[in-house]
This record gives structure tokens, C-alpha cells and sequence, in this order.
């Protein structure tokens, strides 16, 4: 188990050089100076020139990375060159609203999800079958912008039960208030796909020979749906759905600018408009890392459940 | 029973005058789709810092909430001499810093604008001092400021709030945490600022002038401007910046709120290349302005007639804008687009590539030349471009046409300089090299008077000088459009979209009701 680890941990130290290298290179990429950019259209070039020598992208770009890296591994990402303040400490500030939001939504979307694909597992062929189907459908084809508006058409400006934009006071009520449309339009985006994985998963387990037991053995069908066939079958819904906060970080960009909201996808937005590289870089670091982490955790939850992914490396400390 | 009746007439006309006449206990929520990134004045380039600074600085001049008079503010009167480049400043005696960590509201005089001015000129990127030489302490309330070389518009530089007065023991106490931790001599005081989101101003009760109606200012940055009127719809927020021309209708039909609309200090226009590519050939460009209907054309865009048609660079909300330029606009004339073609040898047709940014009027404009000029035989390629990209590629002649957005300070050299001098070529406001002598020497004469129809009869000859050269298709003017609330009181829109709640005319209360 412990060399599992270990393998896993050296694993990460590539994918983080490589996530570190494919950031800086987008950015070194994308035309326009970030100087001229932050300058306007109305500056002078010597002026632009003058900044681009004091945000040191006169130097190289060889030259440019290797600061960078070295600078990053002592926990510092450069200061944002629109706010000024550190980039790190501008993460730190937004990620708790978009985590919350994100595990919101895919809350939602796991708890409408997952019931509708068992129901039309379980009625396959049946009219409920085909609405479940195509509503998931629907919503997978949905753009969130689009769907984003149209709840606050509904909830805020005809019904007026719901605020369309802002964190509101910050109690947490009035926080969670504000935080329903979002996650709503934000849960979208991952139900259908956590809806058809559940149904596919069920429909596979039920043709299963020990399910055929079950009832030949004459147990209560209660007993069958939840204690063989769910049970077997939540697997692949698991992972599709912890694959899916990658997704739903990813859709908080367009949620969090729909809604106002003070989140990572806003200042990532803001920044690659602004080509304010360093928080685009600090940025994509942030969430490959927290991706990162995710998957090593889900990785060795499967190791603690599932003994055949660890006894290959038992096998060679025998 | 007369007692009894007066007393009820007294308590209903005090009631009444509660819920409708002014008070000092009003509060206000403003929306906005731009997010201010800085306090300091001098590191600021956007209009939503400039907007909100606004609250806590002041400058030695201001303009009024209509933008068309300088007035004093901080400076009470100032000689300028006969050659322009020795401006004297007399400061207003008793005004006050707010208190801030580094000192306790000290007395602002002539040393904290040196120190201002010196420190913009030193840290700002945009360097709006530039044409300052020096600037001299002549006594406490005395300051004398040379410039490198005669200019006209100084008192329009000083009214930006780049060139606010701040104390030195706060910024260079704070450092580069001044952004964040603002202190001006002010009406409002910043109280909370949650980036993103919210930030807030309680009023300064030490204010040197007349004191503000508003006791609390609230503004919140909501990016997507259809939800900005929704929220104005449901009452979240008092004003906003900005209307969509699609949403007008909408925001005009709901009770409690209306739409004011006024003409703006902005132009848009098709920029043609002077440098490389067909454009050079002036048959070419005239064929272009013969082969599209304006007026079709801005009418199209704006639908709620939130613009209107351009005919040249001066924008009407500009105090030399100049109505008669109509009379140089060509009319349109597909067959005379043709022929011009033909001489200029492109009979077999023709293809041009037109670059916009992600702006959804102008890519609109861009789209609706390409139909019309497909049928005088020219195949025009539509590239849009999002922001960094596309000033990229336009500011280095690569473009044979762009859409240009041009907005500024209501000066006409803001929009005649910055566009047409031949200095100017290679940036994103001249990025098709074009060069005029003739344009200028009217430039130059317009920097160096501050005599004001002499300086319109100037910059107006030059516009003249640029509309015969073809090389400058005016789309149209923006108006600014703001969204307000019924309780809003006092509030007049500004030609340059900032929104000013407090200024030498403007003292913005919201009533009860």
C-alpha cells in the first residue's frame, strides 16, 4: 500500500510541471502584449515599453519560465498586474465561493440525477423512460448562459421570490438565497449526464445472473433494487459524478458572470480578458492541483475498497 | 375643531415632504458591468476605478455632471500665461484629509499636490501628466505647474481623477496596499470593498463643501448587462450604466423606473488602411462609402435608437461638435461604387478584410457592410476578434478596414489627435498610418490656445480635412443609455458614461417612495 503511494505522489510531480508548462505557453501564445492591453488604447509606446520592462517580459521566455517555476515552488505566483495584490492571496479569496457553489450543484444535480435514471432503468421502454431520456438530453444541450437567464427572467424578475445577481449580505441564509439560481443552472450542466450513466449502469447490473438469482430465490423486490442492483450498480455513477466537479469548476466561469458572483471563474474570466497572465498561470495551476488532489483521493479510496488494485505492487515486495 | 384641522394639514405636509423632499438619510444602489480594479489614482486606466474614486478624491478642477464647464474644486482660481506653459494654481484654504492609519486628517495644501503630481508622473503606467515639465510650491495654497510644452486641454487633463490630490503619508505609508485603502479629501468615505461583488461609501461628515444628501453609496458589479436591467426591474439596484438597445423596451415598460437617454462622448467608425492594400487607392475607399446605406445601417443596429448616425470623428456630446459636417457625407450610390471600381481596376471584383472586436454592434456593422458591399462587387471578409488579439493586428496595419471605438474626455483633441496625427500612426487609434499635413498643422494650432471657438474653428477644419480624405467611415454615435430608478432625485446623466452622484450641479437624494 505505502509503495502504492509513492508510485501515485511521483506520478503528480510531472503532471504539475507539464499542467505549469502548457499554462505559460498558452499565454506566451495568445497575440497582444499584456502591457498595451493594461494600458489602453490611448498609451504611448514608450510607456508600454516601459512596463513590459517592469513585469520582466523583456527577458526571454526560457528565461521568464524558470523564474516562474522557481518562484512558484516557494508558494509564490507573482502579483496580479491588474489588482496588484498577490496572486495566491486572490485565489484563496474566491475559491471557498466557487467550491460551495460547484459541490451545490452537484449536489442538485446528484439528487435529481440519480433517482430519474433508477426510475427509468427500472421502467425501461416506458413513457417515463423516454421523458427521463430526452429531458436529459436536453439539459446536456443546454448552454448554462441561456438557462442561467431564463431562471432569472422567471424567479427574479415575474415571481420576484429570488435575487438574480450578488452574494447579498453575507449571512448565510441570505448567502445560500443567492446561491440557488447558480447551482440550479449550474446543476444542469452535470444531471443529464449523471442521469444516462445511472441508467446504462442499472440496465447492465440487472442483466446480471445473480440478480435472475435473487428472484429465483423469491426475495422481495425492495430487497433486490437496493441491496444487489444499487449497491453493484453506484460505482461508475461515483465516478462519473466526482469527474464531473471538473466540469462543474470549469461551468462556474460562465455561471459566476451570469450571476455577479465574486467566484475563481469571474477573476479567471476578468484575467484572460486582461491578460493578467499571472493570475490565468496561478490560476490553471490552482485547479489542475485541486484536480489533482481529487483524483489521488478517489484513487486510493478505490485502493482501500478494491484489494486488486494494490496486490500488483504487494506482488513484487513478495 | 381649527386646531384639529391644522394639525392634520401639518403632519400630512411634513408627511409628504418626508416621502418626497430631499433628505440627508438617503441611500443608493448603483449596478455597473465594469469592475474597478484599483483605488489609486494614480495606477487606475479603466472607467469603473475612475467612476468610484470619484466618491473619495478630488482634483484642482472638475467638470460639471453635464461635462460641458470646468469648474474649481480643489483650486478656488488659476492665471495661465501667454506663451501655455506656466500654469498657477490658488488652493481653497480648510480642506481636510479624511483620516486614514498614517495621519489624522490633515490640512491639504500645495506640498500634497507636488507630491500628487510627482507621483503619478513617477509610478503611473499611463503617465496622463506627461506634458509636466514641473510643479513648483509657491506658498501654502500656491503652486505653480510648467509644462514641456504649450497645451491648450491642461485643465481637462486636471479634471481626471488620475491627477487627484492625495497625502503622501497614506500612500507611501501603504505602499502598493494603497489600492485598496483610499483616503481623498472627498465627500464619501470607502467603507468595504468586495471585489467582484460589492463596495460601499458612508459620507464624509468633515467634507469641506456642501454636504451630500447621500449618506450611503452602494455599488454593485454585475457583468452581464441584461441581468443589470433585471436588477434595476426588481428594484436591487437605484441606476444603471448602460442599457442594451434590445432591452429599452422592456425597462421603459416597467413601473417605478425609467430610461434617460443623452448623446455620448464616443464615435465608431470603419478605419480604412492608408499604409497597404487597396485602400490606399482613394477611388477604392470612396467606392466604399457610396456602396453602404449609413443610415440603414445604424438603424439596424439600434432598432430603440440607443445610436445614432456618425458623420464625423467629434462626437455630439463633445462642445466642438460640429452639425455641419453632414453636409460632407456621400450619398449612397451602389452604381457609383461600381464605377469607381472599375476605374480603380477591380472590375472583376474585389476582397477586403474588415477585423472587430467581440463588441456585438460593431461585429453587426461589420456584417451588414459585407451584405451591401457584395452588391457592388466587393467581397468583404468579416475577422472578430476578442480584445488583445484584435488591437494586436489593427494597431499594426495589418487590417485593410477596422471598426474603431473611440471615448474620451469631451475635448476635441482627444478624438482628432489621438485618431489622425501622423505621431499617432502604429497605435490602435491610427493603426491605418494615416498622415495629413495639413490635419496636422490644425492640430498643432488647436494645442496651443485655450481660447475656446478659436480652438473649435480649428479642430473643425481638421475634421473637415479628414472626411474629404475618405479614409474614416463614421458609424455611429452610442448614446448613453441609463437605466433609473422613480426615487432616484437630482440624478443627470453624464455624455462620458461616468456616473456622478455628487459634483458642482449634481446632488443625487432617493425619496422614500
Amino acid at each position: 500500500m505505502k509503495k502504492y503511494i509513492i508510485h501515485r505522489l511521483l506520478q503528480i510531480i510531472p503532471t504539475i510541471f507539464l499542467v505549469m508548462f502548457i499554462a505559460f505557453m498558452l499565454m506566451k501564445m495568445i497575440p497582444g502584449d499584456p502591457a498595451a492591453i493594461m494600458l489602453g488604447p490611448q498609451a504611448r509606446a514608450q510607456d508600454i515599453m516601459k512596463l513590459d520592462k517592469e513585469l520582466g517580459l523583456d527577458q526571454p521566455a526560457t528565461i521568464q519560465f524558470l523564474i516562474y517555476i522557481k518562484r512558484a515552488f516557494s508558494g509564490d505566483l507573482g502579483r496580479s498586474i491588474i489588482y496588484g495584490e498577490p496572486v495566491l492571496t486572490l485565489l484563496l479569496q474566491r475559491f471557498p465561493l466557487t467550491a460551495l457553489l460547484s459541490t451545490i450543484a452537484l449536489l442538485i444535480a446528484v439528487l435529481i440525477a440519480v433517482p430519474s435514471g433508477i426510475l427509468a432503468a427500472l421502467r425501461q421502454n416506458s413513457f417515463v423512460d423516454y421523458l427521463i431520456t430526452v429531458l436529459s438530453l436536453t439539459g446536456v444541450s443546454t448552454p448554462i448562459f441561456w438557462f442561467g437567464l431564463m431562471l432569472i427572467v422567471v424567479f427574479s424578475l415575474y415571481l420576484h421570490i429570488l435575487p438574480s445577481m450578488g452574494i447579498g449580505n453575507g449571512s448565510l441564509f441570505d448567502t445560500f438565497r443567492h446561491l440557488i439560481l447558480p447551482s440550479l443552472s449550474l446543476a444542469l450542466l452535470s444531471m443529464g449526464t449523471i442521469a444516462r450513466v445511472t441508467r446504462s449502469s442499472i440496465l447492465e447490473v440487472l442483466r446480471q445472473d445473480y440478480v435472475k438469482t435473487a428472484y429465483a430465490k423469491g426475495l422481495k423486490r425492495k430487497t433486490i433494487i437496493y441491496r444487489h442492483i444499487l449497491k453493484n450498480a453506484m460505482v461508475p455513477i461515483i465516478t462519473v459524478s466526482g469527474l464531473q466537479l471538473g466540469n462543474l469548476l470549469a461551468g462556474a466561469v460562465l455561471t459566476e458572470t451570469i450571476f455577479g458572483l465574486p467566484g475563481m471563474g469571474r477573476l479567471m474570466y476578468d484575467a484572460i480578458l486582461r491578460r493578467d497572465f499571472l493570475v490565468v498561470q496561478g490560476g490553471i495551476l490552482f485547479v489542475a492541483f485541486i484536480y489533482i488532489a481529487l483524483n489521488f483521493s478517489v484513487d486510493l479510496l478505490y485502493a482501500v475498497f478494491n484489494p486488486h488494485i494494490t496486490s500488483s505492487y504487494r506482488g513484487v515486495t513478495k | 375643531m381649527r386646531k384639529v384641522v391644522l394639525l392634520i394639514a401639518t403632519i400630512f405636509a411634513l408627511w409628504t415632504l418626508a416621502m418626497a423632499g430631499s433628505n440627508y438619510n438617503s441611500s443608493i444602489v448603483v449596478g455597473t458591468d465594469q469592475n474597478p480594479t484599483t483605488l489609486d489614482p494614480a495606477m487606475y486606466q479603466d472607467l469603473a476605478s475612475g467612476q468610484v474614486m470619484r466618491n473619495v478624491y478630488e482634483t484642482l478642477v472638475t467638470y460639471n455632471a453635464s461635462v460641458t464647464k470646468i469648474e474649481p474644486l480643489l483650486a478656488v482660481s488659476w492665471e495661465v500665461s501667454k506663451d501655455l506653459k506656466t500654469w498657477t494654481f490658488q488652493l481653497r484654504e480648510g480642506v481636510h484629509f479624511q483620516k486614514g492609519k498614517f495621519q489624522n486628517g490633515k490640512e491639504m495644501t500645495a506640498a500634497d499636490v507636488k507630491y500628487s503630481f510627482d507621483r503619478e508622473i513617477k509610478v503611473s503606467p499611463m503617465v496622463r501628466l506627461y506634458m509636466v515639465k514641473s510643479v513648483k510650491i509657491l506658498g501654502k495654497y500656491k503652486v505653480k505647474i510648467t509644462l514641456k510644452y504649450p497645451y491648450a486641454p491642461l485643465l481637462t487633463v486636471l479634471t481626471d481623477i488620475g491627477a487627484a490630490v492625495v497625502p503622501q503619508e497614506e500612500a507611501d505609508g501603504w505602499g502598493k496596499e494603497f489600492a485598496q485603502h483610499p483616503c481623498g479629501t472627498g465627500p464619501f468615505i470607502m467603507k468595504e470593498w468586495v471585489k467582484d461583488d460589492h463596495m460601499t461609501f458612508v459620507r464624509n461628515d468633515n467634507y469641506w463643501g456642501k454636504k451630500p444628501y447621500l449618506k450611503h453609496i452602494s455599488y454593485k458589479f454585475i457583468p452581464d448587462k441584461s441581468v443589470l436591467s433585471i436588477a434595476l426591474m426588481t428594484g436591487e439596484v437605484d441606476i444603471t450604466s448602460d442599457i442594451l438597445d434590445q432591452d429599452i423596451p422592456k425597462v421603459k415598460s416597467t413601473r417605478g423606473v425609467h430610461v434617460i437617454m443623452k448623446p455620448g462622448v464616443n464615435v465608431y467608425a470603419a478605419y480604412m488602411n492608408s499604409m497597404n492594400g487597396p485602400t490606399t487607392d482613394k477611388r477604392v475607399r470612396e467606392a466604399i462609402f457610396y456602396g453602404i446605406n449609413w443610415d440603414q445601417l445604424a438603424k439596424a443596429i439600434f432598432p430603440n435608437g440607443s445610436g445614432v448616425r456618425a458623420y464625423g470623428p467629434i462626437p455630439p456630446g463633445s462642445w466642438a461638435y460640429n452639425p455641419d459636417i453632414k453636409k460632407l457625407a456621400l450619398p449612397y450610390d451602389p452604381a457609383k461604387a461600381r464605377q469607381l471600381l472599375k476605374e480603380a481596376g477591380y472590375s472583376n471584383g474585389l476582397t477586403l478584410h474588415i477585423y472587430t472586436p467581440g463588441d456585438p454592434n460593431r461585429k453587426k456593422a461589420a456584417v451588414i457592410m459585407q451584405a451591401m458591399l457584395k452588391k457592388v462587387g466587393i467581397d468583404l471578409k468579416v475577422t472578430s476578434l476578442e480584445w488583445g488579439s484584435f488591437v494586436d493586428i489593427t494597431s499594426k496595419g495589418k487590417a485593410d478596414i477596422y471598426t474603431i471605438g473611440w471615448t474620451w474626455y469631451p475635448d476635441p483633441e482627444y478624438f482628432i489627435f489621438y485618431m489622425f496625427d501622423s505621431s499617432r500612426a502604429g497605435t490602435y487609434g491610427n493603426g491605418g498610418g494615416y498622415k495629413n499635413p495639413l490635419v496636422d498643422k490644425y492640430i498643432r494650432l488647436g494645442e496651443s490656445t485655450v481660447d475656446r471657438s478659436r480652438r473649435i474653428m480649428y479642430y473643425d477644419k481638421a475634421e473637415e480635412l479628414i472626411m474629404e480624405d475618405r479614409v474614416y467611415a463614421p458609424l455611429y454615435h452610442k448614446m448613453v443609455v441609463m437605466g433609473v430608478s422613480d426615487k432616484v432625485h437630482g440624478f443627470t446623466v453624464s455624455p462620458d458614461m461616468t456616473i456622478r452622484l455628487y459634483a458642482p450641479d449634481t446632488n443625487v437624494w432617493i425619496s422614500s417612495k
